[in-house]
């Protein structure tokens, strides 16, 4: 998708008109706006009142007006908690890893698939790479453990048989991170391509005639056309990833967190589900939450403005 | 679609609108069998003038909720609700979800105050604060009073009502279960080739898992078995070792059983178990599946799970391994305590009747009659047997069950009414039956269990402390004892980690409970 | 002009890596699936059996949840799809007044919201308890759905935008005519997110819906999984159900996420193929 030039003339012109008369003449604009607006104004900006909860004791019976107010005290408690420090260190160590392999493979995957030459064989390996998107982490787990227990796994039998040790990949400090990437590459890595390969299609290929008929190389091809055409698809995600840097979604480390490596397996949600699930605390889960969503607009708001400076469209 | 006209466009556009706008429509009309808090009508209507005896009452229109553990949901006016319904002399509005969604709705239910007549409370939601500040903001009517004009729902044990109790009055109304059902499943075909007997003792259990590991207990000349298939960590041995079940009292003082002697040595015994090789290595991370698998496919010999599932493991066993493949089970292992075993609460939730949606006394008597019906004879024989001549027939005056032929379907009358229902064990009141022999078993041991029982003192009890931390600070515990039986901690470093439990938030708990205990006993 | 030896070799390796890639992704779920078909609990299955499915798909409520999945799936993508497309070319057009303003409050959904029970209440006030709208319209604008595809919108030329607006076209047909045939891809793609999105609705259905007759597929495979897996504790005297090994577990699987599975191929084949052919060309 490459950019086209705007005609600064008529947009000059366009923006000095008063405010009124460019909203009616934009009118049928408003109008596909509208039922969209609407939708967002009651099913999301109605039920904001929920994030009051996180500043009292919410009770459900009680419901927001009548239950206790009691201000900071639950981030209080979250940030002087003795394991604060090593849940952020968890947290955003995965976090880390997630944005700056999981994602860049994806793209790289897209790029890959979409070399292939023949139509078939590219459509039906990319049908065939994001199926594990569709199994639930319970049996991604499960699967893990036939693989790597050390008792009678499928890797660990292997390396016996060849005379190495059997490695504690399940039970092991050490592995923790690198397996959980690796699930997660595993899971959704295909399932990730399928934005850019849209992108992708949506390339001129005239654009890729042009320049093959001026001698360039393939590699040329994918530096001077693809990446940049793809360019601002990859910027707005990343901007929008950003914006859940800290949320890991619960179910794949709680399952895959035991006592063994619990040290550097918990991390906020998993934090969260103890204290906030378990217990029924609605009002400490409802804080813990209202922090990620702080750091995710604050990461936001910061990278679509480095984007703009860059020369980005941003998202606003 | 490029050549298409903009007005057609348009058209769709407003058709695709209005359909949606149609459904919303349609299905609200079609809310006739939702379980939602419309004034529940009076009960009691008399349309003619008949002398007060000869009036028969209105069916009592009644909305239920709660969690379903069977694989169809009944249709509504299936014939096993009709019958329930018409023995009851009611009219059911049923909505059934599976169990983990049931505890993840619950606390919104109560927010928006849309609850229907009655539902049950998840045993492990009993103490959570939604739960116990809902009660104590008055919003379901104390059943306690009037228990004993029910004939059936008094006979439930007294020890499971005052289980679920808060601020000692009577709210709930459980579903009984066994008290002490944990039982030791294995294999008895591999103790009799190997000429044991059935371990009474703990030393005799040490030995029995040690043939299973080392004796080729199946005969086929490989060491391919062993003896314990273990899941996460248990309270498996502390009983047997004399720990408390959790917490016991002396003299007013709370103790909790890691801090005692006795749990060390239980805690050593896993060990020993462990680095024998008389259990499997990854008891911290094998799934359900595996745990059991190991069990079905033979590998191992020992399970530790409810008396109740004894009969479905052999039948998993046979498929794969064939007929010689038996299982028997036992509860207790005798120590130098003396035979005990930890009782659990006694019940699988408890029914809570909202004020909102039962308007007077009137009506809650109804309504707890019609749990008291279900618990009747009748409907326990449906409930435990099923409905005569399809499911069982009666022979010299015992039921005995038919199986049924190859393809036939049948609504299960256990899992959509009878488990999620019954207050009662429905085992009470049915008639007498021919039980196979797990089921025999399991009668027994359930019945036996419960004289070795030792309660856990805070069961009644509540502690702020324990509801805010208490899950983490587990964390603690949990991980100190799968560390010590894997000899990655030692005993000091055990100790150590106990001691942290205290001071992080234990001994605020402990304090807590003393006073509420002090309090409950005045 | 002649291909170079080293694109050639890069093909090669392209090709090789990738189908190394798409066995490893895939073969985990021909396993599921073999069990599916097998009764045994062994980690290789020895016995061909169809069991599984005989159980789930003799079951009345099973069917009818099929159906109403499948309704839902292909209305409510429908009815996402267009909402989300209307809203997101309005914002495409850099120089509308307010548009920073409406895409900073999207933004702002993505990042807060009010959770479960404030959502429950709205559903609930705005007369959609116990309907099938209740689990399409609650979700119908996905803002990251709704912010990526404003871009892909963005980046088709504005000449023929232009150039369709002086040969007198109005918005919509401008919409229609071009902005959607040339979005294509982008159109497949979030059609499949959105499908998937209602496909796999499970705890909104029983959030909402207390008619057990409407309940979706989801929400009735998970009653079958948590049954045949025997959780200790919360089921007790599960009478007359034959013991089918994980293959019930597997079948399910099977059965929730095929049907969705393929939708992506089918739509790859019409959509896929870069649509801009020759039309920025004089």
């Amino acid at each position: 998708m490459i950019e086209a030039g705007i005609n600064l003339e008529q947009a000059t012109k366009f923006k000095k008109k008063p405010l009124y008369i460019r909203m009616w003449k934009e009118r049928w604009l408003y109008l596909f706006m509208l039922p969209g607006l609407i939708y967002f104004i009651i099913y999301k900006y109605v039920p904001m009142w929920g994030v009051l909860m996180a500043f009292q004791k919410y009770q459900p019976h009680l419901g927001v007006l009548k239950s206790e107010w009691v201000g900071l005290r639950h981030f209080e408690r979250f940030f002087s908690e003795p394991e604060f420090f090593r849940l952020l260190r968890n947290t955003l160590y995965i976090a880390t890893l997630d944005t700056f392999i999981f994602f860049p493979l994806t793209i790289i995957l897209a790029l890959m698939l979409n070399e292939l030459r023949s139509e078939i064989f590219k459509r039906s390996l990319q049908t065939l790479v994001y199926v594990p998107h569709f199994l639930s982490w319970v049996v991604v787990v499960g699967i893990s453990y036939i693989l790597l227990t050390t008792e009678g796994g499928v890797i660990n039998e292997l390396l016996a048989f060849l005379g190495f040790e059997k490695v504690q990949f399940l039970m092991s400090e050490g592995w923790f991170r690198p397996l959980i990437i690796l699930q997660m590459i595993w899971k959704d890595a295909g399932w990730g391509t399928i934005i850019f390969l849209a992108a992708l299609a949506g390339i001129d290929p005239s654009l890729y005639e042009a320049a093959r008929i001026d001698g360039a190389s393939r590699w040329r091809l994918l530096w001077n056309i693809t990446l940049p055409s793809i360019r601002s698809t990859i910027v707005i995600l990343l901007i929008l990833r950003l914006g859940s840097f800290i949320d890991l979604g619960f179910e794949q480390i709680f399952l895959m967190v035991n006592p063994l490596n619990r040290q550097v397996g918990e991390v906020f949600d998993t934090y969260v589900y103890y204290v906030g699930m378990q217990q029924g605390q609605f009002s400490y889960s409802a804080a813990v939450g209202l922090f990620k969503s702080v750091v995710g607009l604050i990461l936001v708001l910061g990278s679509n403005w480095v984007a703009k400076r860059m020369g980005e469209e941003g998202i606003y | 679609m490029l050549t298409m006209k903009g007005s057609s466009i348009k058209r769709s556009a407003i058709y695709v609108t209005a359909l949606a706008l149609l459904l919303t429509g349609c299905s609200n009309g079609n809310n006739s069998t939702g379980g939602t808090p419309s004034p529940t009508p009076k009960a009691v209507e008399n349309t003619t003038d008949k002398p007060a005896e000869d009036v028969k009452q209105e069916p009592l229109e009644l909305s239920l909720m709660y969690n379903f553990d069977g694989v169809e949901f009944p249709e509504p006016d299936n014939e096993i609700e009709k019958y329930i319904e018409e023995i009851t002399n009611t009219k059911l509005a049923v909505t059934g979800m599976p169990g983990s969604a049931w505890e993840e709705k619950l606390p919104v239910m109560i927010a928006s105050g849309d609850m229907p007549d009655a539902f049950p409370i998840p045993r492990r939601h009993q103490k959570l604060p939604y739960v116990i500040n809902a009660v104590q903001a008055d919003m379901f009517w104390e059943i306690g009073p009037y228990l004993d004009q029910f004939p059936n729902l008094s006979k439930i044990n007294p020890v499971i009502y005052d289980n679920i109790k808060y601020d000692g009055k009577t709210y709930g109304l459980p579903r009984e279960r066994a008290l002490a059902r944990r039982a030791f499943q294995y294999r008895s075909d591999w103790l009799a080739n190997l000429g044991m007997e059935e371990p009474k003792t703990i030393d005799e259990f040490y030995e029995m898992l040690r043939a299973f590991t080392y004796d080729d207990p199946d005969g086929n000349g490989k060491d391919d078995t062993y003896g314990l298939s273990a899941k996460e960590v248990g309270m498996w041995f502390a009983p047997y070792f004399g720990a408390p079940n959790q917490w016991k009292v002396e003299d007013g003082k709370f103790i909790r059983d890691v801090q005692t002697e006795e749990f060390l040595n239980s805690l050593k015994f896993e060990k020993k178990l462990y680095d024998e090789g008389l259990m499997n290595k990854d008891f911290t991370v094998v799934d359900r599946a595996q745990w059991s698998g190991a069990v079905e496919t033979g590998k191992a010999g020992v399970r530790i799970d409810v008396t109740g599932s004894t009969g479905g493991l052999e039948v998993a066993a046979q498929e794969n391994l064939g007929e010689t493949a038996t299982f028997s089970m036992f509860s207790i292992l005798e120590g130098e305590h003396g035979k005990r075993i930890n009782m659990e609460g006694g019940h699988n939730g408890f029914f809570l009747f909202p004020k909102s949606s039962i308007k007077d006394e009137a009506e809650l008597l109804r309504v707890l009659k019609f749990f008291d019906d279900l618990a009747g004879e009748e409907l326990s024989n449906l409930f435990h047997w099923g409905i005569e001549g399809e499911n069982y027939e009666i022979v010299d005056g015992k039921a005995k069950r038919i199986d049924l032929p190859e393809g036939v379907k049948q609504i299960e009358f256990g899992a959509a009414y009878g488990a999620p229902l019954s207050t009662l064990a429905a085992a009470t009141n049915a008639m007498p039956g021919e039980l196979d022999e797990h089921g025999q078993l399991e009668a027994k041991l359930n019945t036996e269990n419960v004289q070795y029982g030792i309660a856990d003192p805070t069961m009644p009890l509540i502690s702020e402390t324990f509801l805010e931390q208490g899950a983490q600070l587990e964390t603690i515990l949990t991980d100190a004892h799968v560390k010590f039986v894997m000899g990655q901690i030692d005993e000091d470093q055990w100790k150590a980690e106990v001691n942290n439990w205290y001071e992080r938030g234990g001994k605020k708990i402990i304090a807590e409970y003393e006073e509420a205990y002090a309090k409950s006993i005045q | 002009m002649k291909e170079s030896i080293g694109s050639r070799v890069f093909d090669g390796f392209n090709a090789i890596f990738l189908t190394i890639f798409s066995l490893c992704t895939f073969l985990p779920f021909v396993y599921v699936v073999i069990n599916s078909f097998s009764t045994s609990t062994t980690i290789i299955p020895t016995s061909f059996s169809l069991e599984a499915y005989e159980y789930i798909l003799s079951s009345v409520t099973f069917l009818r949840s099929v159906k109403v999945s499948i309704g839902l799936t292909v209305i409510g993508t429908l009815f996402q799809l267009i909402m989300t497309s209307l809203m997101a070319y309005s914002l495409s057009h850099k120089y509308l007044p307010g548009r920073s303003l409406v895409l900073l409050m999207v933004l702002f959904t993505m990042l807060f919201s009010g959770g479960m029970i404030p959502t429950y209440f709205v559903v609930k006030d705005t007369g959609l308890m116990n309907t099938f709208a209740a689990l399409i319209i609650p979700s119908a604008i996905s803002a990251f759905n709704l912010i990526i595809l404003k871009n892909f919108f963005q980046s088709i030329p504005d000449e023929l935008k232009e150039s369709a607006r002086i040969d007198g076209s109005h918005e919509l047909g401008l919409l229609f005519k071009i902005v959607l045939p040339l979005s294509l891809p982008a159109l497949a793609t979030f059609g499949l997110f959105y499908a998937v999105g209602i496909w796999n609705q499970y705890f909104n259905a029983i959030l909402y819906l207390t008619d057990t007759a409407k309940y979706p597929v989801q929400v009735i495979l998970r009653q079958v999984i948590i049954l045949t897996s025997g959780s200790i504790g919360d089921t007790t005297e599960i009478e007359s159900v034959t013991y089918y090994g994980n293959s019930i577990k597997m079948a399910v699987i099977v059965i929730a996420t095929v049907p969705i599975m393929i939708v992506y191929p089918f739509l790859q084949k019409h959509f896929a193929k870069g649509v801009l052919l020759g039309s920025v060309k004089g």
